[in-house]
Order: C-alpha cells, then sequence, then structure tokens
C-alpha cells in the first residue's frame, strides 16, 4: 500500500486541499494524510470547514521530544524539522504500508504516479533534483543558490518501508532536532541540505530526472510547457506534479517570489498551470485559512531602540571583525 | 592503456617538492605533467606547464581576481582542456600535488575505463561528530574531493570541462557563506548534470584527513589495506602536516603514522621546509590563542546583551 502525505499549519490547509484533490483524481488508491503542524482544538475551525482528508496532528505521532524543537524552531524551520519523524510514524504504526511519499502542500499531482511505484519496488529512496541541466544566466535561483541549500529538492521524497530507507530516517531525526535551521555559513539549510548525504551514506537511491516531475519556478529554463486536449505537457511529455512553490493567488502576476528570471509574459507557456492552480486555491478557501496563525509560532518580542541598539553595538563588532 | 594516460597535477612554484614526491610514486610510463599557476615562474622543465602559456583569454581574469589557493582550484578544468587536446590522451586524471599512490594506479584505470567521470566522495559513512569536524561541516564544503577526479576524452567530457570552467572563471572563492569553495562545491552537480558517472566508495582510494575517523590503515606483510577490506591505493596527505594534539591523536590511532613519517622523509630529499598548502580545515577553523578565543566570546556577549536587552513594545503571537 501507497501512502502519501503532506505538512503544513491551518493557514495551508487551501495547498494542501488542492494537493488532496489532484491526488483523488489521478491516483484514488493511494491514501492520503495531511500532517497537520498547529492544534485544531485550540484554532476552533468550524466543521465545515475542515478538510475531507485524514488529518494528522503533530502532537499525536509521539514525537517526545516535541516541546524542545518547538522552543528553538520558527515555524518554516518546525515545519520541515517533523518531517522524518511523520515517515517514521507511518513506516511504523500504518499496517500494510509499503511506500510513503511526502509531497509539499503547495504541488499538484496531474497523472497517476504508477512509475514511481514501480521505481520504489526496485529503490529504497526516490528524489528529483533542482536542475537536470546547468543554468548559465546568474540571474535567481541560479545554481550556486543550490550548493549551500541542497543538490535535491525535499519538496518531494519518496522511501520504500526497508532497513535502509528506516536507517536514513532515524539518521535524518537525530539531525532535525536540533539542526533543522537556515544557518547557510555553518551548512545549514532545514531538512533539505542533508540529504546531498542521501546518496553517499546510502546505496539504492533513485535520482529522477523526468521533466514532469517536480517542475518548479526553479528549473523553468529547462523545461517548455503545453496544455491540449485537458493534458498539462512539459518537453513533448506528461506533466507529472508541479511543484508551485512561492506562488500566491492573491498576486497572480507573480511566478515565484523566490526568483526573478521569468515572467508570465516571457512565459505563456506557463499560463495554464498557475490558471488552474488559483482558481483551485480560490475554491479550496485559502483566504480563509490565511487568517490562522499557527499555534506553534513562538512569541517573539518587537524591540524598542533598535537604532540606539545599532549605535551602541557598532564599536564592539568592529572590534570582533578586526581579531 | 597506459600510455594512453595521463596524470596532472596543479600547484605553485613553492609546492613544486611535492610534485616530485607524487612523480616518485607514479610508475615511469605513465605521463605526468604540473600545471603551475605563479605570475612570473622561474622553471624549466618540459613536464610543468605554465598557466600563463595557455592559450586562453581568461587567465589574465583569473589571475587578477584570485588568491593563490583559488587560482589553483579554478584552473584546473582549463590545465584538463589543455592537457586532452595537446595529448590526445584517453584519460585524464587529477591528483592533488601532496597525493601520493601506494597501491597500483592500474586498478583506477580500469575503473575509469568504464565510465567517463569518477569521483570520490569526501566521506562514505555516517558517524555524527568526528575530531575532524562534523557532518554538516562538509554539506558546506563540497560531497565529493577535489583532490582526485579522472575523465574519460569523451565528447560529454569536454561539455563537462567547459561547464566546469565557466563557473570557476568568477565562483571559485572560499567563501562558503556564499555557497563557494573553491573548486569543490561544484561538483556536487557533476552526478546530476553528466552522464555516465561514478561515484567511488572504494575506502582504499582517496583516504585523507577528512575520513580517517572511518578508515583503519594496517601493513599486513606484503600491502597496506583499509579497514581490514580494501586495498589501499592512494592517500592525499594535505591537511596531514599539522601540529594539534587531537589531530595527532586521529592520525595516531588510523594506522597512518608510518606512512606520514615516510612520506616526510621522501619530502625531505627535495626541500628542507614542508612547503605551505591550502587546508580547508585550517581554513574554516583558524588556530587561535586562548585570550583571543576569550576576548572573541567576551565582546560577542556584550553584542548580545545589546540586541536583546528587554525593552519591547509587545509580544507578537
Amino acid at each position: 500500500m501507497t501512502l502519501a502525505f503532506t505538512l503544513c499549519s491551518i493557514n495551508y490547509l487551501a495547498q494542501a486541499r488542492t494537493l488532496g484533490d489532484s491526488l483523488r483524481r489521478t491516483n484514488p488508491h493511494i491514501r492520503f494524510i495531511i500532517g497537520l503542524v498547529d492544534r485544531l482544538d485550540v484554532a476552533q475551525v468550524p466543521p465545515d470547514m475542515l478538510p475531507d482528508f485524514e488529518l494528522l496532528e503533530l502532537h499525536n505521532i509521539g514525537i517526545s521530544s516535541l516541546q524542545e524543537m518547538c522552543e528553538h524552531y520558527n515555524i518554516t524551520e518546525l515545519n520541515t524539522a517533523v518531517k522524518p519523524y511523520f515517515f517514521r510514524y507511518f513506516f511504523e504504526r500504518v499496517p500494510q504500508v509499503s511506500n510513503v511519499i511526502y509531497f509539499d502542500p503547495d504541488i499538484i499531482v496531474y497523472q497517476p504516479l504508477t512509475e514511481l511505484e514501480n521505481l520504489l519496488q526496485k529503490h529504497d529512496f526516490v528524489l528529483t533534483p533542482h536542475l537536470t541541466t546547468p543554468i548559465d544566466d546568474q540571474l535567481t535561483p541560479n545554481e550556486l543558490h543550490h550548493l549551500n541549500t541542497g543538490v535535491y529538492n525535499l519538496g518531494f521524497i519518496a522511501l520504500r518501508k526497508s532497513p535502509e530507507a528506516l536507517d536514513f530516517v532515524k539518521w535524518w531525526e537525530e539531525k532535525l532536532f536540533d539542526e533543522c535551521k537556515i544557518d547557510l555559513c555553518n551548512g545549514l539549510f532545514v531538512d533539505q541540505n542533508w540529504v546531498n548525504f542521501a546518496p553517499i551514506f546510502w546505496n539504492n537511491i533513485h535520482v529522477e530526472k523526468h521533466p514532469g516531475w517536480n517542475a518548479a519556478y526553479w528549473n523553468l529554463h529547462e523545461r517548455r510547457f503545453s496544455f491540449k486536449e485537458g493534458t498539462h505537457s512539459v518537453n513533448n511529455l506528461p506533466v507529472v506534479f508541479f511543484h508551485y512553490s512561492g506562488y500566491d493567488p492573491a498576486k497572480p502576476n507573480v511566478i515565484s517570489k523566490y526568483q526573478d528570471r521569468f515572467t508570465f509574459e516571457q512565459r505563456p507557456d506557463l499560463v495554464a498551470l498557475f490558471d488552474f492552480y488559483r482558481s483551485e486555491l480560490l475554491q479550496n478557501h485559502n483566504a480563509y485559512y490565511r487568517q490562522f496563525s499557527c499555534f506553534y509560532i513562538k512569541p517573539e518580542p518587537l524591540y524598542k531602540y533598535l537604532r540606539v541598539r545599532e549605535f551602541l553595538k557598532k564599536p564592539f563588532e568592529k572590534w570582533l571583525a578586526k581579531l | 592503456m597506459a600510455s594512453q594516460t595521463l596524470i596532472f597535477t596543479v600547484c605553485t612554484v613553492a609546492q613544486l617538492p611535492f610534485t616530485k614526491v607524487l612523480g616518485e610514486s607514479l610508475p615511469s610510463h605513465i605521463s605526468f605533467k604540473i600545471g603551475i599557476v605563479d605570475a612570473n615562474p622561474t622553471v624549466s622543465d618540459s613536464n610543468i606547464i605554465s598557466l600563463n602559456d595557455l592559450p586562453l583569454s581568461e587567465i589574465q581574469l583569473l589571475q587578477q581576481r584570485y588568491d593563490e589557493a583559488s587560482l589553483i582550484a579554478a584552473s584546473k578544468p582549463f590545465f584538463a582542456e589543455y592537457f586532452l587536446q595537446k595529448t590526445q590522451c584517453q584519460t585524464l586524471m587529477y591528483v592533488d600535488p601532496t597525493v601520493f599512490f601506494v597501491g597500483d594506479v592500474a586498478e583506477i584505470l580500469e575503473v575509469v575505463e568504464q565510465h567517463e567521470i569518477v569521483l570520490t566522495p569526501r566521506i562514505i559513512h555516517k558517524f555524527g561528530k568526528a575530531t575532524y569536524g562534523d557532518e554538516k561541516l562538509f554539506l558546506n564544503t563540497g560531497m565529493y574531493d577535489n583532490g582526485f577526479w579522472a575523465i574519460r576524452n569523451t565528447h560529454n567530457n569536454s561539455h563537462f570541462l567547459k561547464w566546469w570552467k565557466g563557473r570557476l572563471t568568477d565562483r571559485a572563492h572560499f567563501e562558503v557563506c556564499q555557497g563557494m569553495n573553491h573548486d569543490q562545491l561544484w561538483l556536487n552537480y557533476v552526478p546530476i548534470f553528466f552522464k555516465n558517472v561514478f561515484v567511488c566508495k572504494n575506502t582504499g582510494w582517496n583516504v585523507a584527513l577528512h575520513n580517517l575517523h572511518e578508515r583503519t590503515l594496517n601493513f599486513g606483510g606484503a600491502e597496506w589495506t583499509v579497514n581490514q577490506t580494501d586495498k589501499l591505493i592512494f592517500i592525499n596527505f594535505r591537511e596531514c602536516f599539522v601540529k594539534n594534539k587531537t589531530l595527532s591523536k586521529l592520525i595516531h590511532t588510523s594506522g597512518v603514522e608510518p606512512l606520514i613519517q615516510a612520506y616526510l622523509l621522501k619530502l625531505q630529499q627535495h626541500t628542507s621546509q614542508i612547503p605551505v598548502i591550502f587546508s580547508l580545515r585550517s581554513a574554516l577553523f583558524p588556530v587561535m590563542p586562548a585570550w583571543k578565543h576569550l576576548l572573541k566570546k567576551q565582546l560577542q556577549g556584550i553584542i548580545d546583551t545589546i540586541s536583546y536587552f528587554p525593552l519591547y513594545h509587545k509580544i507578537t503571537k
């Protein structure tokens, strides 16, 4: 049995529902679960606004160190840090599970995942690289940006229940307990950079370079899209899943807030994919869910006298830089 | 096969003594060339090629832009392309000047023969934290070692060298916060972008200070073995000349010490002083006197106190 899950807080439930709807349309045999990094009882979401998918709240998967993790992580870090803990939960607690797939909530699956399930019969891991061919310009993001954040995109990872994959999950849990931070100077970029080690420390890994897998703003330079007879294609192959990272339906003219390479004017081939996504999100009550702040967000003080602080710190910072 | 193979290294004139020892460790029938990057080199040897003499427009730019270590790193694909075109060799292998071959080079060439690009990972097993550093140290410095790589003279590899040259022309600095560690971090892309790449996890290849914690060396009478399984083929002594108590202990327990001593004896025949060479670990963790360390800590403490002195407007939720 194949299980797919995503992770988000209540503010991203429109995205998670859109992903779930797409899986239901294309892969009805796959069990889909939304891992919720939030508390429904505190947020008091009315029952008619709850998604029609299985919801598994973070506090119910038995992470013994959850309190500590909440204390040292912000919301992005926490949402990514709990990924291996959910993998372990599914492997250990869901009977008959053989494959577990993680998708970021801002993904739409457009095709049956038959090829992925076939790959998981032979491999313990399936990953997708950010780029499969070089980018020659230095716009954002370019090759350099993935060198200290991770060459594989962790918006997608699929694991087969096997001793190798369980060993990886256990190692990943240990790393992400306290080193799931964004600290580029020290080699840390949430859960993603760690996975550079997967093909080194473990052996049975498949890196899929099909242009229709995990197509997203970072690899648009190598992928041309088209839409004919209800099917989205890329480089003449079907789009299997598209990752709408950094897209906000409130700013429909922006492909992603994280890139400056393309506009929709330059890439009219993307319009059909994004029009569909926007309408799906609006239908799934994006504006409503966006109002919720996450239960796990730490309260942070807004400090006074910032300029005075900067002025006082200056001589010490200069001294420190000289040492 | 061997006559169609060329091994090269890149260094400065001051580092040439290393290359003498490296050359002595190679079988005599294998061509061995040395690229040097000094602005005004004063050596005359047909096996030594100066970066200045490469017929390329980018060279002056590289020399202006980079410090010595970056220039050495950046010039590797330029030299590689030059050697492939000039000699028409079938297999080209780069090794650091501080590499020493203990085992048979032919074993490497057999592997290269079956692929187009061969790389070695810097570490092979998960370990948490070791004397050299912890796992995350490898994340922003590169998965594959830049002290060894081998390629065959193929059409695909002309793309690989062109790609690498393009990146190293302006992005071969040592600035890990910006995703740059000379030529090494770029290698992370090689198994993804290029065809027929083999990542060799044989523990007898490319033994170096950064992987000594996972490798124990033994001399079994006739040959050296690593972890009692793989034959020792080559070592890179680049970072092994340290005078640091904990690292010395690591060197001692790994069993590599006699090989270092033997290497130093060979090196002494060519120089009275060990030439200076870039060490990643020393660059990341510079040796600092205790008073300096304490002062830095105190200053950071003062800065943090000013930043977080508890006077605030409100607490967000």
